[in-house]
């Protein structure tokens, strides 16, 4: 009789816990419908979704695809590291060599450094380094200007002059850093300016790694130029450059971050 | 009611509670508000060797005395004995989120030949801003136009690279200039006012310096993400 009533009670138990892990199963299976994430997305580190509201990044051109690289003209640059496919295509894209607008350009010295002996105007005997700033050249045929561009920082950096002995400049450079702005560099950026005065004024040469594509000739300051249009022109991520010789004298202009309309404009004032 | 039927009534809903409290507890959390993450980057002197020579404390153009400046001149190698010496990015970068690491930036190499030869890398944050530029003066670089990463952590990160070269020699404008008297790196930052100067450390021409060692950086920034 015991062992009856404790047979009942056993298979009683033993049909509550059956019970009960059907009912766990179907909690479980009702509270999975409300959907919670899989284990391994809580503690996965996230990027960063979207950029800081440092600046306002200029409107960007509708649609298109960049015909040399196949990336979209309008990249989405909320996602972290949008821009390296660009810099990576761009870096692969072939160096322009050859003379447009009145002037050669070579990516590097083309005959090493005795070839680019004859790039600038040589003096009989030179001034010591930092004897000139650009204020003392600002009435010489390579003086340079603090270009109006939105965000520029209006000390240059990185200035040296080449002066004779005499105290003629021959050859200045300076460079220009942007703070993020929409009228300039929407992202921030630089700009670097050289100038001289030509080794030889009838064939003028610079050395300048611009990508072939993004070369043509334009009209820059009332007179021919060079133009490497950036790879996001409207966007204003990437290289670009406005190379001209106005009255014998080399310029070289290359940017960073700016776009094709603020660049056109600094050179524009550059070359005055 | 038939107590065993009340017992099997009282299991079965049991078990579904039990079943239904897992889910309750492993939600996710509601909706971060927007956090924010401070990074600071640290750039170290560039000649090959970790224990290199100062050739030239502070200064815009090594002339005696020097002219003001941010700029470093270091020994790399010799233009007749030790000609084309490597010149290393080296970096060391934070971020405050423990959970973040790799890259906070990237640095694209550009090649700048203007009175002499130089080379820039170009320092951008991965959202795409400018974050300037530190530049290295009498070099040149094979691979104009190739980026790398530049690495965070919360345990600070090294990141090292090679971008070029010190020259073994120089354009005429730069020797006859004066700024180039033999094989050296010139090393310096733009002037966005991003860039602090470690002006402590560095004051002795002549000495060597261990520039792989933590505090000897040469120039760093820092900057805040909000996302």
């Amino acid at each position: 009789m015991t062992m009856s009533r404790a047979r009942v009670v056993m298979g009683a138990a033993l049909v509550a816990l059956v019970l009960g892990a059907a009912g766990f199963a179907l909690g479980r299976q009702v509270g999975g419908e409300e959907g919670s994430p899989p284990a391994a997305a809580a503690g996965t580190p996230s990027a960063p979704a979207a950029t800081p509201a440092a600046a306002a990044p200029t409107a960007t051109p509708a649609g298109g695809v960049d015909p040399y690289t196949g990336l979209p003209l309008e990249p989405d640059t909320t996602k972290p590291l949008w821009y390296v496919p660009y810099s990576e295509a761009e870096s692969r894209l072939p160096l322009f060599e050859g003379t447009l607008a009145g002037v050669r350009i070579e990516p590097s010295p083309a005959d090493g450094v005795d070839g680019a002996s004859s790039r600038i105007a040589p003096c009989a005997s030179y001034l010591p380094p930092g004897s000139r700033s650009l204020a003392d050249i600002a009435d010489s045929p390579v003086a340079i200007r603090t270009p109006g561009i939105p965000g520029v920082v209006a000390q240059p950096g990185e200035v040296r002059v080449v002066a004779c002995a005499d105290g003629r400049a021959v050859a200045a450079e300076a460079t220009f850093s942007l703070l993020p702005h929409p009228g300039g560099a929407p992202r921030g950026g630089d700009l670097w300016v050289f100038r001289y005065l030509a080794g030889d004024p009838s064939k003028p040469v610079a050395h300048v790694q611009l990508r072939a594509p993004r070369v043509r000739e334009a009209r820059v300051g009332g007179g021919p130029a060079v133009l490497a249009v950036p790879p996001l022109p409207r966007i204003g991520f990437g290289p670009g450059a406005v190379v001209a010789v106005p009255d014998g004298v080399v310029t070289v202009i290359t940017s960073q971050g700016l776009t094709e309309e603020a660049l056109l404009a600094a050179a524009e004032e550059l070359l005055k | 009611m038939n107590p065993r039927v009340l017992v099997y009534a009282v299991a079965l809903a049991g078990g579904f509670w039990l079943g239904h409290l897992p889910l309750v507890l492993d939600r996710p959390p509601a909706p971060a508000a927007a956090a924010s993450e401070s990074v600071t980057l640290r750039i170290h002197p560039g000649p090959e060797q970790s224990f290199a020579a100062l050739t030239c404390s502070w200064h815009a153009a090594c002339t005696n005395p020097p002219s003001a400046g941010s700029a470093l001149d270091w020994a790399n190698g010799h233009d007749s004995w030790a000609p084309d010496r490597p010149i290393l990015w080296r970096s060391r970068g934070f971020r405050s989120n423990p959970d973040q690491f790799g890259a906070i930036a990237t640095g694209q190499i550009i090649q700048a030949d203007g009175v002499c030869a130089a080379l820039r890398v170009a320092v951008v944050d991965v959202f795409g801003f400018s974050k300037g530029y530190i530049s290295y003066v009498h070099s040149r670089t094979w691979t104009p136009g190739w980026q790398f990463s530049i690495n965070g952590s919360s345990s600070w990160q090294w990141s090292i690279e090679q971008i070029g070269f010190s020259w073994s020699t120089e354009f005429p404008s730069c020797v006859a200039g004066g700024y180039w008297t033999g094989q050296h790196l010139h090393q310096d930052r733009d002037v966005t006012g991003w860039w602090a100067v470690n002006w402590a450390s560095f004051t002795s021409a002549g000495v060597s310096y261990a520039i792989s060692s933590p505090e000897n950086w040469q120039y760093q920034q820092s900057w805040t993400w909000s996302y």
